[in-house]
């Protein structure tokens, strides 16, 4: 009984050590394991599930090891539980593999956007904003007049998602300096995405083009 | 629609925000250029309108997050031409019959 704890508790051990490298890795950014994928989302994502997986696997071998412990001392009077609290610490490993991939498990469970995502959304929207600031320099539209105008409720609906989406944009940035270019919040990211599709959405209606670069 | 001045400008932004990443700890001088020349030209860009903000809006990115260390008198510049361009937006957006929105930046000197 005590060589197949010890087995289990070497998984615990193991499987701790595998989401440590893990974190590690992805702390460090190590080229040998980045310089493969010429997109760093594949590999973050990769070390990303060995840390959430590892974590989880460290977790359960855990609680299998006290439960056949404690199964094993009420099964012989008198025996002690030293192999439980001798490898206490273990408990501790799981732990902290869930403090350091709390990055990873708030992306998870949506609390956090990957930094790249935002910095992709905040470009889509100064496309937005600068196609928006043209649109508002075009004439009115009167009728018999220029097919290429501006319309009063494309005005009224484009200038608010600006508004809101120009606030959301400088929460997303401001949330970039302050991680260090790390997972940032989702709240401000939502809001900006919400402006994003508000404008899409006029730009459909009212066929306003957005502009490309060198034009 | 931009001038016969804009095209020129926004070959010189893309070129400026294309040299940028290439500059390192010690472009300090070379960053101070940069910023005191948008400051120089924002009027014109702002009179171009919006086609061009988007230039700028990456530049002042690219400086804020390139490898030269920046003084918060640049930081607080740059602060300033962002601001400069959400005013005119909001200019534009009052021309053009939207209302007033009570958060708007206000113009910026």
């Amino acid at each position: 009984m005590q060589n197949e704890i010890a087995l289990i508790e070497s998984k615990t051990f193991w499987s701790a050590v595998l989401a440590v490298v893990a974190i590690v890795a992805q702390q460090f950014h190590w080229s040998w394991i980045y310089g493969w994928s010429s997109d760093p989302n594949t590999p973050t994502t990769i070390l990303n599930f060995i840390v959430f997986a590892s974590a989880i696997a460290a977790g359960l071998f855990r609680t299998t090891a006290t439960a056949k412990v404690t199964s094993f001392i009420s099964t012989k009077p008198g025996a002690t539980d030293a192999h439980t609290y001798g490898h206490a610490w273990l408990a501790l490993i799981p732990l902290l593999m869930a403090l350091g991939g709390c990055n990873t498990l708030s992306m998870i469970a949506g609390a956090s956007v990957n930094p790249n995502y935002a910095y992709a959304l905040v470009e889509t929207f100064n496309g937005f904003e600068t196609s928006a600031d043209g649109y508002l320099r075009l004439a009115p539209c009167v009728s018999g007049g220029s097919a290429v105008c501006r319309n009063p409720a494309a005005v009224k609906a484009i200038v608010a998602a600006v508004r809101t989406g120009r606030t959301a944009r400088n929460a997303v940035v401001a949330a970039l300096h302050s991680t260090n270019g790390a997972a940032i919040p989702v709240a401000s990211y939502d809001t900006l995405s919400a402006a994003v599709r508000t404008l899409q959405s006029a730009y459909a209606n009212y066929q306003i083009a957005l502009p490309s670069k060198g034009n | 629609m931009l001038s016969t001045l804009g095209p020129v400008v926004q070959v010189l932004l893309t070129l400026v925000n294309g040299l940028l990443p290439s500059l390192g700890v010690n472009g300090g001088s070379v960053v101070a250029q940069v910023i005191s020349g948008l400051d120089a030209i924002l009027p014109i860009i702002i009179k171009e309108g919006g086609q061009l903000y988007t230039e700028v809006d990456a530049i002042i990115e690219a400086l804020r997050n390139g490898s030269t260390p920046l003084t918060p008198e640049q930081l607080t510049t740059l602060d300033a031409l962002d601001a400069q361009l959400d005013a005119a937006f909001e200019a534009d957006a009052a021309a053009a019959g939207a209302p007033a929105d009570p958060a708007a930046p206000t113009a910026a000197s």
